[in-house]
């Protein structure tokens, strides 16, 4: 089952502080490497990614980001996830010129994306409803933002 | 129309790109269009270009490629999906066939 594969609670960070884009890029992969889902060279990949190519995804009022790497720095696929209290910015995907506030950071571990494709299109479609994506930025509890993110993957 | 050829970019050709072929397959042949994706990263297109009618990018591409580009990032967020299938098929219709 993907989702359990890849979703995990533990690696959930919810209301944390952070200065810039790539210190949360840091904590999770961090995270991530602990657990031996990503290689050492994982975290540099993604910050190197997301000078060249970001990932800050324009929804609205609550914005995100889903900063990734090639999947050569993955071990075993999962996710990483944090709620930034105080928005943090990141450039646009489709418009690296622009900036904007990002409030929920998605650090995706990937490996063959065809076999993903379902949970990961489920989950970056489920960013355009706007009452979801409000409801787990205001969750401070991790057990809570799982069942959440459950409900509307499928 | 015949089988048109879509080259989804992004930037690393794996995570985004993919999520967006296959979202493109399942729209384009929902309205009948017949499509064959291939996907890439944006350091690529440039290579890739042969026998492309389209080409669909969550990320810029450069200036100078003569085939049309589509930017969007509807595929993946599904926000302003219908619309960017209107204008691929226009595109698409367009390129002649």
């Amino acid at each position: 089952m993907v989702f359990k594969e890849i979703v995990k609670e533990e690696l959930i960070f919810v209301q944390k502080s952070f200065k810039e884009n790539s210190d949360v890029i840091k904590f999770l992969s961090e995270e991530l490497r602990e657990r031996s889902f990503v290689k050492e060279s994982f975290c540099d990949a993604v910050l190197e990614r997301e000078k060249k190519h970001p990932t800050g995804l324009y929804l609205g009022k609550i914005n995100v980001a889903i900063p990734h790497a090639d999947i050569k720095y993955v071990n075993k696929p999962g996710m990483a996830v944090a709620t930034l209290q105080k928005p943090i910015s990141f450039r646009k995907m489709d418009d690296p010129t622009l900036s904007i506030p990002v409030h929920i950071v998605f650090l995706l571990a990937l490996v063959d994306p065809n076999e993903y494709v379902k949970f990961l299109s489920s989950l970056t479609r489920s960013f355009s409803d706007e009452s979801f994506i409000s409801l787990i930025y205001s969750l401070n509890d991790t057990e809570r933002f799982v069942k959440s993110i459950r409900k509307m993957i499928k | 129309m015949l089988r048109k050829r879509i080259l989804v970019v992004c930037g690393t050709g794996i995570a985004t790109s993919t999520v967006v072929a296959r979202k493109l397959e399942e729209k384009l042949e929902e309205k009948g269009i017949d499509i064959e994706t291939r996907q890439c990263k944006v350091a690529e297109v440039e290579g890739m270009l042969e026998k492309v009618d389209l080409i669909v990018a969550t990320t810029p591409v450069p200036d100078n490629i003569k085939v049309p580009v589509v930017r969007t990032l509807a595929f993946l967020t599904g926000i302003g999906e219908d619309e960017a299938i209107e204008e691929i098929t226009k595109k698409l219709k367009k390129k002649g066939g």
